[in-house]
């Protein structure tokens, strides 16, 4: 079976009658949903024409936020006052399939997901109609209220660390989110022009906020006053758009990432990366070559499919190869405690999707 | 600690701190030479046996100067002496004579006797080497002097002259200085004194109780012994109260020359206005240099000060004083920059008020490059303020001088000065004198500057010049279009750096973005103008009680804030402006316009009681922080308190337009 077949087959089979994907369903910590990695596995899912699956997975997004509600509202009360909210009060980044918070201690106030699942809603409707999008509004509308409460607070980014920074590839999700949702909120009636204009101008805040703390040197980074890469910086440009890929400061971001992250057509997080020894990801991998795909580059964009190809065992996409680790004496230690790398996990099977699609048709 | 209290005649420049000490003494020059350098030349009051400094914490004072003078008006109140002083400080329009006032008054229900100690701190020509004071008693006044400069102390009380006088060492070995003569209400007498010295003296009058009585205290300066006898006698001869009324009258009727029409102007913004006036005054020497500012307190901070002429803040305060119909502050300006600019057609980093190249910081080489020690924008404001003078009083005759040895080298260089490739000036200090780079700031001033320049080659006939300068205008314009604005963000940005053959943008958020439309690049209501000035507005505003606007996000000078999101700089008084500058501009009608008069309002309700503006507020309490006054401060307001009153004025006329179309279409029908 070719690998895009398998991977639409691993999905479609890993599915809960929830609507939830688990994030691995091999790995005893990836045995919950993100919002983050499921937004995506819907819109590979979207693209290869399984909308059913799409809309369950953002139905059951809609459920679990609004079974939190009473959380968020609450924090939206404080609005960060005099009090700090306590590290648990915050809305969560992943669930139980049945959309129950874990308990387990976790680093669960991960703004970007939330972001995500704005962005992966307005892929649907774009995909569909808007009928899903009316169904779930007010958790959209909620979600929307809460980013534009919280967008300036630290939170763990997308790989849940460095909860006490404020990061762009957040900041990208939040942007993307909104600014896909926000005119079909509004075209649903669901908002008002008023209020559109209003979120509008947050954007631009946002924009402002990216250009003003996170450009060293000419290219992005990802913490305020330094100059270093992370891969999650291609989120600014893909699919967030918070700049243009063409952008000249996003262009030599991108020069970097592939002088210091790559190594043929793996893609390291970052470079201090030391989890599972820091390995190449295959969702990175696909990342960037949808960025390639994007700005036209489709020779770069193949050679990274094929290269996430030639690493596929028996049809399995894994999270990281180990072929080039960072830190190899730190590996084994991970593995005695956590168990073999995750495999297969939905995400990288989602961008491989996504990728192959969009070599299929570039800039759609 | 700033200096409420600044009085002065373009030579002469005498600056009080907020508890009546003399601070300041600047002389021949104003902002050169200081011969006081910011010690204490205090006043005392000794009354029936009990001393005291003014001062000391039980005094209460009250800081304020005569209405629309440069005499100051100061009650200062002691209710454990039952003693209150009223206090005029002037210092003549022609002569270097400066005349103080005190008028005693007895608060308490019996007759007293109060002696009255004023002691005199100076380190002639800022060094206190070499200085003598004397008692010469056929003056019955104390001198000191060295080399070419002396300062004569006098005063009468009644009809008595000085009572006591004490001369003697200051700071040097054991002595503190004569003014500890003073705590035992007596003087000893001593009558010469050299090297580190002061002098005190003293003067008595009886009180009755309630009632008050007047004592005068003068000073003068001159280049000689001869000089200063004359100026001590000119007073004798014309009475130093009635000297000190016509100091009064002159400074009225200065600021008063015009029959200025305030728009719909509230009376605390008039009244600011008028007094910026004066303080801009006092600051400009009448040799042309405009001062920075001349609080000494800065070397605390620095060690050096703002007593140079920045080519920049003089140009933007010509600009400002032409505007205002005072053209007497511009002109010696202008010819001053003639004589400073460089053979090579450039204006230095900063100057002494004399003439010669101030202190600088800019090296002659970096990263083993050469370049230029220079803030470009220096060169290129200056022709653009000197042709907003010449649009406003049309005098020929001045240009015509300054054609040749200022206009056309300083054209010159600014039009061979570019980066060809991008069509940028070449990098330069940007106009708060931290970072090199290309500056949208500056590069609109060059653009200004070269303007100004065609429109004089315009004037005089002189063609081909014209057709250069235009043409190297419009280059610098395209530059900007094309490398200082960022299409992706929709706005533009502070400049740029130039590394490794490519152009790194500097997106930090500026408020002299403000120049984009200032100096003519585009207009204020441009769509690319509008978005940068309205993220500006919203990314520089102080989101504290104080309110105002940073001069940048993340201002580090003085800073008092770590809370960036909410503070992103203390509120400069310039960069306030600014922002109603672009709301003045952009305002489309009376009522929008009307608006406008609440950033007016602010910077009143923030000036000191005297009426001196800071540099910059402290973003809590709004109390001032740097340099106070500072000139700059003062010429934004008067600046932007004219194009207020011109944009009320077209609006107005507009709304005339209109109403009367709207009734003849009502007639017509």
């Amino acid at each position: 079976m070719h690998l895009v077949d398998r991977s639409i087959r691993i999905i479609l089979d890993h599915q809960s009658h929830t609507g939830a994907f688990p994030a691995s369903p091999t790995f005893t910590h990836y045995r919950y949903c993100w919002l983050r990695d499921g937004a995506f596995i819907a819109y590979s899912m979207d693209l290869k024409g399984h909308h059913d699956r799409s809309r369950a997975f953002y139905k059951w997004c809609h459920r679990t936020i609004e079974r939190y509600r009473g959380k968020a509202e609450s924090l939206l009360a404080m609005r960060l006052g005099s009090e700090e909210p306590s590290s648990d009060s915050w809305l969560h980044t992943r669930f139980t399939l049945q959309g129950i918070e874990s308990t387990e201690p976790w680093g669960n106030h991960q703004l970007d997901g939330y972001g995500t699942y704005l962005w992966g809603v307005a892929q649907h409707t774009k995909k569909t109609d808007i009928s899903t999008l009316v169904k779930i509004s007010s958790s959209l509308v909620l979600v929307l209220d809460y980013l534009h409460a919280f967008w300036k607070v630290p939170c763990y980014d997308c790989w849940e660390e460095f909860e006490n920074d404020i990061h762009p590839s957040t900041l990208a999700a939040i942007y993307g989110g909104v600014q896909a949702i926000c005119p079909l909120l509004k075209q649903a009636g669901i908002i008002s022009t008023g209020d559109e204009a209003h979120y509008l101008q947050w954007l631009r805040e946002i924009k402002e906020f990216v250009f003003q703390f996170y450009i060293t040197d000419g290219h992005f980074v990802k913490k305020n006053g330094t100059n270093q890469l992370d891969a999650n910086l291609l989120f600014l440009a893909i699919p967030y758009r918070l700049i243009s890929p063409h952008y000249p400061v996003m262009k030599k971001t991108i020069a970097k990432i592939e002088k210091s992250l790559v190594c043929n057509g793996g893609v390291h997080r970052y470079l201090t990366d030391s989890y599972y020894g820091g390995g190449e990801w295959i969702l990175l991998s696909a990342w960037l070559g949808w960025y390639y795909a994007d700005i036209g580059e489709c020779n770069r964009a193949h050679e990274l499919l094929t290269w996430i190809e030639s690493y596929s065992t028996d049809g399995n996409l894994p999270e990281q190869i180990l072929h080039h680790v960072f830190y190899p004496e730190k590996l084994e230690n991970w593995i005695q405690n956590w168990g073999e790398i995750a495999s297969p996990l939905l995400w990288s099977h989602a961008m491989y999707l996504i990728l192959h699609d969009k070599l299929k048709s570039p800039n759609s | 600690m700033p200096r409420p209290i600044v009085v002065g005649n373009g030579k002469l420049l005498i600056n009080f701190d907020t508890r009546l000490n003399m601070r300041d003494l600047y002389y021949p020059y104003v902002g050169q030479l200081n011969q006081i350098g910011g010690q204490y030349c205090r006043l005392g009051v000794w009354v029936d046996g009990v001393f005291s400094w003014c001062c000391d914490e039980d005094w209460a004072i009250h800081l304020d100067y005569k209405k629309e003078t440069l005499v100051s008006h100061i009650v200062t109140r002691n209710e454990r002496l039952g003693i209150e002083l009223i206090i005029n400080d002037g210092v003549h329009q022609r002569d270097d004579i400066f005349l103080k006032r005190i008028q005693v008054r007895n608060l308490r229900n019996e007759q007293c006797e109060v002696r009255v100690f004023l002691h005199q701190d100076f380190s002639i020509n800022e060094t206190e080497v070499g200085d003598t004071v004397v008692y010469e008693p056929t003056l019955h006044a104390i001198y000191h002097y060295k080399r070419n400069v002396y300062l004569l102390v006098n005063g009468l009380a009644e009809k008595e002259g000085i009572y006591q006088y004490s001369i003697g060492t200051k700071r040097f070995n054991h002595a503190e200085g004569t003014w500890r003569d003073a705590e035992d209400g007596l003087l000893g007498g001593n009558p010469i004194a050299q090297g580190s010295v002061d002098s005190t003296i003293s003067f008595r009058v009886t009180v009755p109780a309630y009632d008050s009585k007047i004592i005068y205290y003068w000073l003068c300066a001159g280049p000689d012994r001869n000089a200063v006898k004359k100026l001590n006698q000119y007073v004798l001869d014309s009475s130093p109260g009635d000297l000190l009324d016509r100091v009064e009258v002159y400074w009225k009727r200065w600021v008063n020359k015009l029959d200025m029409k305030y728009a719909d102007l509230p009376e605390e913004v008039i009244h600011l206005y008028k007094r910026s006036l004066l303080i801009v005054r006092t600051q400009a020497d009448q040799n042309g240099a405009i001062l920075a500012a001349n609080d000494s307190d800065i070397l605390q901070f620095n060690r050096d000060h703002y007593s140079y002429m920045w080519p920049r803040d003089g140009a933007l305060v010509a600009y400002a004083m032409s505007i205002a119909g005072y053209d007497g502050i511009a002109n010696p300006f202008f010819e001053f920059c003639a004589k400073a600019l460089t053979d090579e057609g450039y204006m230095l980093h900063k100057y002494n008020p004399d003439g010669s190249a101030g202190s600088s910081w800019h090296p002659y080489i970096s990263k083993g490059k050469i370049q230029l020690p220079i803030q470009e924008d220096e060169t290129g404001l200056v022709l653009f303020s000197l042709w907003k003078h010449y649009e406003k009083y049309r005098n020929l005759e001045f240009v015509q001088k300054l054609y040749v040895s200022l206009i056309r080298p300083a054209a010159k260089f600014l039009k061979n000065y570019v980066l060809p490739q991008y069509q940028l000036p070449q990098p330069s200090y940007d106009l708060w004198e931290e970072r090199r780079g290309i500056f949208l700031f500056t590069s609109c001033t060059i653009y200004g500057g070269l303007q100004a320049a065609a429109n004089f080659a315009n004037l005089f006939g002189d063609f081909e010049r014209e057709r250069r300068y235009a043409e190297a205008a419009e280059k610098i314009k395209s530059g900007i279009l094309t490398h200082l604005y960022d299409a992706e963000l929709g706005r533009f940005v502070r400049g740029v750096y130039v590394e490794d053959q490519e152009l790194l943008k500097d997106f930090t958020l500026e408020s002299s973005l403000f120049g984009i439309f200032e100096f003519g690049v585009l207009p204020a209501t441009d769509e690319r103008v509008k978005r940068t000035m309205e993220t500006v507005l919203r990314g520089l505003k102080v989101k504290t009680q104080v309110g105002g606007y940073a001069r940048y996000h993340n201002d580090y000078y003085f800073q008092k804030s770590q809370d960036i999101d909410r503070v992103p700089g203390n509120p400069w008084i310039i960069c306030t402006l600014w922002m109603t500058e672009y709301k003045i501009a952009t305002a489309e009608s009376l009522p929008a316009l009307k608006e406008v008069i609440a950033d007016l309002e602010w910077v009143a309700k923030y000036q000191m009681s005297s009426g001196v503006l800071p540099e910059q507020l402290h973003p809590y309490d709004g109390s001032p922080l740097s340099v106070a006054p500072l000139t700059w401060s003062h010429s934004t307001f008067v600046l932007t308190v004219n194009k207020y009153i011109n944009r009320y004025k077209e609006l107005n006329q507009n709304q005339r337009k209109l109403q009367n179309r709207t009734v003849s279409h009502a007639f017509s029908r």
